[in-house]
């Protein structure tokens, strides 16, 4: 088996075990949100602005396998996006794939 | 300057921060999010992740260095030259370098209106703009704006905690005639009494 397919046979289970059920993406521009497989992940960051102060934030993406994405969606995803988790509303600021077949989607938060 | 009761290092440095403070809190865009001295982080999400919508634009207050020179032997004074930081930080936006530039305008005219602290000060100058690179490192985009300025007051030594007032005299009389080496004679003189 070739090593783009052993990877791929790792996201499978990975996508399926930690999805985390409630996230919608919306393609720019379009009013369809489809319902994808993804693994949400907020993890908190204080953020430096070199000022006398943190700021408390947090550093938001969801972990997407390409092949599942486009069988949803149709395309690839894109910059600019939608993304919903739950009642949280992002937009996808970097698309980031990781070269064996799933992307990151490092996202600006909306509200 | 006006004759005012000493004002002292410490104690002035807190006073020219709650001037600052008085000036611009609930007078700008950034409402009564003024903080001097601030210890805890600006929080952005509630603890479900919601973004909030009240934490930003905040100004943030704080003194930095402080330059002394002598002005006056006698009595003691010195002469100061503290700096202020004014620092503005709000989210990342279209419209992040009107609302930026508008709230400094905003701490420019309103410091400007007694830029002596009610005489306290010798002067107050604006020495020092900023503008932050955005910084792009979590869930929103932020970034700050930082001005610096340069408040010049004056400190006396508080010479009533010193030296107490000199009220009475105690004198001593040893007679020259007389060879032993006694007190021959003691006095107490009042300078209080009229």
């Amino acid at each position: 088996m070739a090593w783009p397919e052993l990877a791929d046979c790792a996201l499978v289970p990975a996508v399926e075990v930690f999805d985390h059920g409630d996230v919608t993406y919306t393609p720019p521009g379009s009013p369809t949100a489809f319902a994808i497989r993804a693994i949400f992940d907020a993890e908190h960051a204080a953020v430096d602005l070199d000022t006398g102060v943190p700021v408390d934030t947090t550093v938001p993406a969801v972990g997407v396998r390409l092949q599942d994405f486009t069988d949803v969606v149709g395309a690839l995803p894109l910059q600019d996006a939608e993304i919903s988790v739950g009642a949280l509303v992002y937009v996808v600021r970097s698309v980031q794939p990781d070269g064996d077949g799933g992307a990151r989607l490092e996202l600006e938060q909306l509200r | 300057m006006a004759d005012l009761p000493p004002f002292l290092g410490a104690l002035a440095r807190i006073e020219i921060r709650r001037g600052f403070e008085q000036a611009i809190k609930g007078a700008t865009l950034a409402g009564q999010r003024v903080y001097r001295s601030r210890i805890f982080p600006l929080a952005m999400h509630d603890a479900d992740g919601t973004l909030r919508q009240d934490v930003l634009p905040a100004i943030l207050i704080y003194s930095g260095d402080e330059e002394l020179e002598a002005f006056n032997a006698a009595p003691p004074e010195t002469r100061r030259t503290l700096q202020i930081w004014v620092e503005l930080v709000a989210q990342v936006r279209e419209d992040f370098d009107d609302v930026l530039d508008v709230i400094s305008a905003e701490v420019e005219s309103l410091v400007e209106i007694d830029d002596r602290l009610g005489e306290r000060l010798e002067d107050l100058e604006l020495g020092f703009v900023e503008r932050t690179e955005p910084v792009r490192d979590g869930a929103i985009t932020l970034g700050a704006l930082r001005m610096r300025w340069d408040a010049i007051y004056h400190t006396q030594q508080d010479d009533s905690i010193l030296v107490p007032d000199l009220d009475t005299l105690q004198v001593t009389y040893d007679l020259v005639e007389d060879t032993a080496d006694t007190v021959d004679a003691v006095d107490t003189v009042d300078l209080t009494a009229p």
